[in-house]
């Protein structure tokens, strides 16, 4: 009885085993639908024949022949179609697999089988990196262990049923129980050990290591006629942090790329393709810590935009396009690849950004890999003068007669280029509507467009503008590149989708440089499904999170979390103070999801160990509620370390409970203390161990000479509350805090 | 007037006459402050009599100068009862010791016995002769120089009467823009002797009992324990810092943040004095023992290495 249920475990974990590398799979060039369906067949079939015990009587050289068959016949694919290599030895190794699932009737078959699919997990590596992979992974650590562990029991059971035994091991509860901790323990030391095993990125390792994304939404060229689904794709192309939420992001023009020579039908280049790096600012910090050239460093785009106003600050998150185009917000003050926390000078992941004659801007990264890069934004576009432009964006194609006098009746006898621009797009929105469902267009889309059809999508109503515009005299081109974009207010960045790319123009104003001009009529574009689910917001955000901490985890991100945890542990509740202001203070990690994760694991453990009949049953349901226990814990720690406000709150009640906890060891003196001293050691002023705190706060007063008097503020209050007779010490934290502040601003502005 | 206001003024004071040695004025200050005396080390000319003198001045302190020689006699310091035929009786003569600040110049150069005489008078703040006991004035502070090059017939003080000394202070040349000032700026500063009184004795000894209220906390004593305790642990000194040397930094430390405007001491106080009051306790083993620029680095690495709690 108790071997039979050990038999049925392990049937079941052998086979969890085998399904979940392949998983992730699915779909994909490896395994296409056809493929899949073909393989759970096998797989349940082959099921079947073991608990009947057909297995056998299947002749080993059908095997063969089977095995050899498919050798040849993926030899040849790879020979002569472009079907890739490592495709076809994943498919020989899942044959193998199902082979030995058919034909297995020793022990070291089913070794076989765990090997097989342990390759096949490592092979998957290599070709996919979804989350979907991450979760496979994850799930294939726990149950690897879970199911080797039962493997062995069950053999050495049915080997040597009798020898040194008190009694035949069975599976009981306690067994199973510790089984179930030590796969939950092996895949936390595999957590830790990727998390803190110190690594050197991917960077330089794989040149290629994420699918680019189908080109539906963006193209690289615009003919008029064959637009339509793309407004559906709801693939993100472009995640964009900021540093405040802004208030506005439906206007927001992602630009990628810009054409002059317009023929009729569709738009070309035909400027010189000639780049030039853009100039590094020369303020910037970073270049001289790498000492590198302009790799990494942050470039300036004056020649490409200009502006005025405040800037922001953007981290954008590019996914693979397979261009080498960097879409910029218009209008963007510089660029500088990398994040703040990740810079790559060296690999394939380096390199720096160019500008051509149009403007466009181009990374000289592998444009199979995603790209990460920072935006400084301005908040006023176009007001300084750039360079005459090109006569190549005054081209006009051949037109009927009609053309010219069409063009005179907007905005007639005007010269400024603002007033003709601005007559064109109230003329186009006013009198055209906006379609993705295209009426058929005659020889010259253009005329047909302006005066028979006047229906079209962006695509139309840019191209009209911009050789109106043209006319008249005035220097244009269109522009391609995304539209607004989502708020995901799960993982709190803006998500650009394939879906909102769009088409505009830009034109030349002698006073004001290149001038944005979006012609197609806004309140008719559809804002691709503005309602969206939440269900999708979190997966994305969780998207972002395994891009971020698993795709692009590196050094740097490693130093980064563990300065966060180091804060998290050194002050758990100092967090809360100068989280919002103090930039040189990382952001500790939340202890809320930690804390949630645990608290599930234990429930499900009460609650699974109150369900059990006998102490000797096996609780099967109770496990099985424990792990449950556990994906939701670690689930809801992937959510909620991204639902900020929910995080925020937990970590103020456990921040709380464990400064009540730890109130004895953190006075709020110390940490009052702590504070400014961690704030003067990230400015580079660092307390020696046999220096008092009246010479130290001296030594920052003199380093920042415009701040006396806080720093004496503080000094006196701090030194009367830790060497003096009565010890006040309230608001002394506060005081602290915006010390703290005032010194990391100061070594901002000090170093620029 | 705050105590600050009121020191700062004396330190200012006679820094017009002593000038370019503010350091040097501040401890000296902070050392009569404590009740405590202190020991010049130095070459002759660099204006050790000029602080002792200018300091007692500031403060409207009698001053009496001594020249220690080799056949200098107690009596002479301390004074003598003689023999008056009038009146019939014995009557005691004071000696230069009673006067508020006495320089005791070269005090190497005299003998044991002499040199006995001057401390047990400096830490008793009382003469005895014949069974007759003298109060000395309040305050009272001696400053006792040594000459550190010449070593040829002179007695060096023993560990146990270099301990009576709060610190041991090295004044050292001027600065050269110092004293090209005192070369042209002769006709125009103010001479020592002119120098006028800006306090006056009984306000000083107010000052004094001041000193003994001023806080000084667990943390701060702990400090100063700990950096004790390494000198008694060094491998480089053969004999640690005393308790009176315990109990004479934290008066100086106290005097120290009277100095500073504070109610209480904090650990830079410790840390700034630990030199000059503890470096000149310390009995170092070794050929190099009685230097004090060697006790002073010794003393200094041993506190670089004591962490100063803020």
């Amino acid at each position: 009885m108790q071997a039979d249920r050990l038999e049925v475990v392990h049937e079941w974990s052998l086979y969890l085993i085998v399904l979940l590398p392949v998983l992730p799979l699915v779909g994909s060039t490896v395994l296409p639908v056809v493929g899949a369906i073909l393989f759970f067949a096998a797989l349940v079939a082959s099921w079947f024949t073991h608990r009947a015990g057909v297995g056998r009587q299947i002749p080993e050289r059908a095997w063969n022949v089977v095995v050899l068959s498919f050798v040849g016949l993926g030899a040849l694919r790879v020979m002569f179609t472009d079907t890739a290599m490592l495709d076809t030895v994943v498919q020989l190794l899942l044959i193998l697999t199902i082979v030995k699932l058919f034909g297995r009737w020793s022990v070291r078959d089913e070794l076989q089988v765990f090997v097989l699919s342990l390759i096949t997990l490592a092979a998957a590596t290599t070709l996919t990196d979804q989350l979907v992979f991450g979760v496979a992974f994850s799930a294939y650590v726990l149950a690897g262990t879970f199911a080797l562990a039962v493997f062995h029991l069950r053999n050495e059971v049915r080997q040597r049923p009798k020898i040194s035994f008190r009694g035949i091991p069975t599976l009981n509860r306690s067994y199973a129980m510790v089984l179930t901790g030590m796969s939950a323990v092996v895949l936390g030391a595999s957590l830790i050990v990727f998390f803190a095993f110190p690594r050197i990125g991917l960077g330089f390792f794989a040149p290629k290591t994420r699918d680019a994304l189908q080109m539906t939404g963006f193209s690289e060229s615009v003919e008029l006629g064959n637009h339509g689904v793309i407004r559906d794709n709801p693939a993100v192309v472009i995640r964009v942090e900021f540093d405040q939420r802004p208030t506005e992001t439906a206007n927001m023009h992602w630009r990628m790329m810009s054409f002059d020579n317009y023929d009729g039908h569709s738009w070309s280049r035909t400027l010189s393709s000639n780049k030039n790096t853009l100039p590094t600012v020369e303020r910037d910090d970073r270049r001289k810590v790498i000492g590198l050239s302009t790799r990494q460093a942050r470039q300036s785009m004056a020649k490409v935009y200009s502006g005025s106003g405040a800037e922001s600050h953007l981290q954008v998150y590019l996914e693979p396009l397979g261009t080498t185009l960097v879409p910029t917000l218009w209008t963007s003050d510089s660029i500088r690849l990398g994040s703040d926390t990740v810079s790559v000078p060296f690999g394939p992941r380096s390199g720096w950004v160019k500008s051509d004659e149009y403007g466009d801007l181009h990374h000289t990264v592998a444009d199979q890999v995603g790209l990460i890069y920072q935006l400084w934004a301005w908040e006023i576009p176009g007001s300084m003068q750039v360079d005459a432009p090109p006569r190549a964006f005054l081209q006009m194609p051949d037109f009927s007669n009609r053309f010219k006098p069409f063009a005179d009746s907007i905005a007639p006898g005007a010269e400024d280029p603002k007033a003709i621009a601005d007559g064109i797009k109230e003329h186009l929105q006013q009198n055209y509507t906006y379609t993705t469902d295209l009426p058929e267009v005659g020889t010259s889309p253009v005329e047909s467009f302006l005066f028979e059809t006047r229906r079209g999508h962006c695509e139309y109503f840019a191209t009209s503008a911009t050789l109106l515009l043209r006319e008249r005299g005035i220097p244009a081109r269109i522009v391609n590149g995304f539209l607004g974009g989502s708020w995901n207010s799960v993982g709190n960045f803006l998500a650009v989708r394939q879906g909102d790319a769009h088409t505009w123009v830009e034109y030349f104003d002698t006073k004001r440089g290149w001038v944005m001009l979006d012609p197609t009529p806004a309140s008719l574009i559809d804002p691709m499904a503005s309602g969206l689910d939440t269900a999708r917001q979190y997966y994305d955000a969780l998207t972002l999170f395994w891009t971020k901490w698993i795709i692009e985890y590196d050094l740097n991100s490693q130093i980064d979390v563990f300065r966060r945890l180091a804060t998290s542990f050194n002050s758990p509740s100092v967090s809360k103070e100068t989280k919002p202001d103090d930039d040189s203070t990382p952001e500790p990690l939340t202890w809320g999801p930690w804390a949630l994760a645990l608290a599930s694991l234990v429930l499900g453990w009460m609650f699974g160990s109150t369900m059990g009949k006998s102490r000797r049953d096996v609780r099967w349901h109770a496990l099985g509620v424990i792990l449950l226990s556990m994906a939701g814990g670690a689930t809801g720690w992937a959510l909620f370390s991204m639902s900020a406000s929910f995080a925020s709150a937990v970590n103020v009640w456990i921040g709380a409970g464990f400064a009540w906890v730890r109130r004895p060891a953190v006075s709020p003196l110390d940490k009052a203390w702590f504070i400014v001293e961690r704030a003067a050691k990230n400015a580079g002023i660092e307390r020696a161990m046999d220096e008092g705190p009246d010479h130290f706060l001296d030594r920052i007063a003199q380093w920042m000479p415009d701040n006396t008097a806080q720093l004496a503020a503080f000094k006196s209050k701090y030194l009367a509350a830790r060497f003096g007779a009565q010890q006040k010490q309230h608001d002394l934290v506060e005081a602290a805090a915006r010390l703290a502040k005032i010194i990391s601003e100061h070594a901002k502005t000090g170093r620029q | 007037m705050s105590e600050q206001a009121e020191l700062t003024k004396i330190v200012d004071h006679v820094e017009t006459v002593f000038r370019g040695k503010r350091e040097i004025v501040e401890l000296t200050l902070t050392a009569l402050l404590a009740n405590g005396h202190v020991l010049l080390e130095d070459v002759p000319g660099v204006g050790k009599t000029t602080l002792a003198l200018a300091l007692s001045r500031a403060l409207g302190l009698d001053f009496k100068r001594l020249q220690f020689t080799s056949d200098l006699l107690p009596a002479d310091i301390l004074g003598v009862s003689v023999w008056l035929a009038d009146t019939a009786e014995f009557s005691f003569r004071p000696g230069p010791i009673f006067s508020n600040v006495v320089l005791a110049d070269e005090i190497n150069r005299t003998t044991p016995r002499t040199q006995s005489a001057l401390l047990e008078a400096m830490s008793e703040r009382r003469v005895s002769v014949d069974d007759k006991t003298h109060a000395l004035p309040d305050p009272f502070l001696v400053i006792a120089t040594q000459n550190p090059l010449e070593h040829h017939g002179t007695y060096p003080l023993p560990e146990s009467q270099l301990d009576r000394f709060l610190m041991r202070l090295s004044v050292g040349h001027p600065i050269r823009q110092v004293e090209l000032s005192l070369l042209t700026d002769r006709g125009s500063s103010q001479p020592v002797d002119y120098l006028t009184a800006v306090s006056d004795p009984e306000a000083f000894k107010r000052l004094q009992q001041k000193v003994d209220s001023v806080h000084l906390g667990p943390e701060v004593a702990a400090y100063i324990l700990d950096v004790v305790t390494a000198t008694r642990r060094d491998p480089r000194i053969h004999m640690g810092v005393s308790t009176r040397g315990v109990l004479a930094l934290g008066q100086a430390c106290r005097a120290r943040a009277m100095m500073n405007g504070r109610e209480f001491v904090i650990s830079d106080d410790a840390r700034k004095l630990i030199v000059p009051c503890l470096s000149h306790r310390l009995s170092l083993t070794g050929a190099m023992a009685d230097d004090r620029a060697t006790s002073e680095a010794t003393m200094e690495d041993i506190a670089s290495k004591v962490p100063v709690p803020a």
